[in-house]
């Protein structure tokens, strides 16, 4: 599980190729709800 | 590359590991450990290509496609005691000359003086040593700010080296890493209550203020008011420190032309297929400018509801970081708070100071 955690260095500043890209702003929020999942934030 | 201390004590929150999930740990330690081999090789071969290529008789160009060329050719502009002229899209493109086999491009400078205060030194070197030496330093910074964390992970820092974005970071020589790694550096000396070190790392994010939507949100929602104390106080003094060599009319160039930037982003001036904002994906899948940027602006005020929320429920810093850490390039709005959608424009930008005269410069 932990390695997910990695998930979110890897996408939301990622920038190319543009695919991806287009893909990071869902994903980062996809992620940004997974912390919020399983933290105890 | 750097070597897993411990491939099989990685936290993985969820006691002791049964065998199998040891050897799932001890497989992806290999993998994390190729993958960032290939990535260090990758990023050496990438730049010893470029710099022979550069340094040869027959390469005419003082530049190699990358993001650095803005940065290099403020500095070349700033020795030239012109440092202003880099807001100019026309001067900052031809200060540099690239081969026109690279299919030149504009390039565009938004940034405050502070910047211009690093860039400015590291122009007074070739390019091909200046593109690597920053990349590598962005690289370094990164790598060591997340060192103190990624003990929890599989091959340590080896994943987070392998990492697309810090190879293409390093290629391209942006502020990508730089301003993560100021980041979490600035979260890891919270958790060790390091507060003065804190606020003065957050200060040093100022030079990309693009990027700073949620970080005082965060950090009044937490209480932690020495850290906005000494980020205010930082980033006042680096302000200050900046206008001596560049003047306070640097300062005043600089908050025209971010008013301005939106409208070359509506214009096509600035490719929105690279933004990993909700603008960009809305852009990318048809959208238009006003609509593109009503998501961004929803996106974003969600983003500082959960990051008010998530810093004042209080928790482990590790885990708020990690909100902040994502949802920060996220809610970016820079380009977004200075042109509202065009029918709202006359309530917004159109009476701030400096847009007159930064519109009348525009390229």
């Amino acid at each position: 599980m932990t390695a997910l955690w990695l998930l979110p260095v890897f996408v939301p500043f990622l920038r190319d190729p543009p695919l991806v890209a287009i893909l990071a702003a869902p994903l980062g929020t996809v992620m940004l709800g997974f912390v919020v999942w399983r933290s105890r934030v | 590359m750097i070597q897993s201390k411990s491939p099989g004590g990685a936290d993985l929150n969820v006691g002791r590991p049964s065998p199998e999930t040891s050897r799932g740990i001890a497989v992806l330690t290999r993998i994390s450990g190729i993958l960032a081999a290939l990535s260090v090789l990758g990023l050496v071969v990438y730049f010893g290509a470029a710099v022979f290529v550069m340094t040869s008789e027959i390469y005419k160009g003082d530049v190699f496609p990358a993001d650095y060329i803005a940065f290099w050719a403020s500095g070349q502009l700033a020795l030239d005691g012109r440092a202003i002229e880099a807001f100019d899209t026309a001067t900052i493109t031809t200060a540099v000359t690239i081969p026109a086999e690279y299919d030149p491009k504009q390039y565009y400078w938004m940034y405050p003086p502070t910047w211009a205060a690093v860039t400015t030194p590291l122009g007074a070197l070739p390019f091909w040593v200046a593109w690597p030496l920053f990349s590598a330093a962005t690289v370094v910074l990164y790598i060591t700010a997340i060192g103190r964390w990624a003990g929890r992970l599989p091959g340590e820092q080896n994943l987070l080296l392998a990492a697309p974005v810090v190879v293409l970071g390093a290629m391209n020589g942006n502020t990508g890493l730089l301003l993560a790694g100021l980041l979490i550096l600035a979260l890891s000396a919270m958790e060790r209550e390091r507060w003065v070190a804190a606020g003065l790392l957050i200060a040093a994010m100022t030079v990309k203020p693009t990027l700073g939507v949620l970080i005082p949100v965060a950090l009044i929602a937490g209480g932690y008011w020495r850290v906005v104390l000494w980020a205010t106080v930082g980033t006042i003094v680096f302000a200050l420190l900046a206008a001596i060599p560049f003047g306070f009319e640097y300062w005043a160039r600089f908050f025209a032309e971010i008013l301005i930037a939106a409208d070359r982003l509506a214009e096509g001036g600035i490719p929105t297929e690279v933004m990993v904002t909700w603008y960009g994906f809305g852009r990318a899948l048809g959208a238009g400018h006003d609509a593109a940027i009503l998501g961004q602006i929803g996106f974003s005020v969600v983003a500082v509801g959960l990051i008010g929320w998530g810093w004042r429920r209080g928790g482990r810093l590790a885990e708020k970081g990690a909100l902040l850490l994502i949802a920060t390039p996220l809610a970016r709005l820079t380009r977004i708070i200075t042109r509202w959608p065009s029918r709202w424009r006359g309530l917004s930008c159109g009476s701030m100071p400096g847009m007159d005269s930064a519109a009348a410069s525009k390229p």
